[in-house]
């Protein structure tokens, strides 16, 4: 929504992608797609996070302070650093460049989501659980069973994406684990 | 499935099964309200979680309790 020219957000999630958007449009990252619990969010029921994490591609990857081009277009704009992450509205948000190939392809095959007329890039449901499956915390695996019983993922997305990366032991070891009987 | 008999082969009365595969139908529902709404309802569940933690740090208070 606009008043008097100025882009105005209802809900603060809006204006997280509000600032991603401007982020790109700027320059300061190349990509970004919002992952982990407020991208699970989408597929399941809601759940207890305490922050917005989102992946980033930087347009300098080898530069030694990567995350000092966010923090002062954040800072520009009011938002300040919390911790390890900038504070928007109810949601302290982390920048989390892309680690490794999952995390790479999980940025590139995002979905642009609509968040009230806003767009709003998020990592699909397969490359949440395979992310997941990568980091293997306890409440990674619930999360992986959260987005099976959602129906929004089977078995065979995951294991072709884990094949692909190199986890396939660890989706067996999953399965054995906590999905077959 | 034989009546009273749940698939798993454990015995459960008619009308309990019904119970739960009526609950279960309303968990399932509550993953198919928007996205936004559910981002909502997490900021709350947070707020409410922070809430009761900082109550249990603070010093037990006789008020409120009821002796019975």
């Amino acid at each position: 929504m606009h008043l008097n020219g100025i882009q105005w957000y209802k809900e603060p999630m809006e204006r997280v992608a509000g600032l991603l958007n401007d982020m790109v449009a700027s320059g300061v990252i190349t990509n970004y797609a919002v992952f982990d619990a407020v991208a699970q969010m989408r597929y399941t029921e809601a759940v207890v996070t305490l922050d917005a994490d989102i992946l980033v591609a930087l347009p300098d990857p080898s530069s030694l302070n990567l995350l000092a081009p966010i923090y002062s277009f954040c800072k520009e704009r009011g938002y300040s650093p919390e911790g390890e992450a900038i504070r928007v509205g109810d949601w302290p948000v982390q920048f989390i460049p892309a680690f490794d190939s999952i995390t790479e392809e999980a940025l590139e095959t995002a979905e642009t989501a609509d968040l009230n007329g806003v767009p709003f890039r998020v990592v699909r449901a397969d490359y949440l659980a395979v992310i997941a499956l990568s980091v293997g915390r306890s409440k990674d695996f619930a999360r992986i069973l959260a987005l099976l019983e959602s129906g929004s993922i089977d078995d065979e997305m995951i294991s072709h994406l884990a094949e692909k990366h190199g986890i396939h032991g660890k989706w067996r070891a999953f399965k054995r684990n906590f999905y077959e009987t | 499935m034989a009546n009273g008999v749940h698939s798993n082969g454990i015995f459960m009365k008619p009308e309990i099964r019904k119970l739960l595969e009526k609950q279960a139908q309303w968990q399932r529902s509550r993953a198919q309200k928007p996205w936004i709404e559910k981002l909502r309802e997490s900021v709350r569940m947070r707020e409410s979680i922070s809430k009761l933690r900082k109550k249990r740090l603070t010093k037990p208070s006789r008020e409120g309790v009821t002796d019975t």
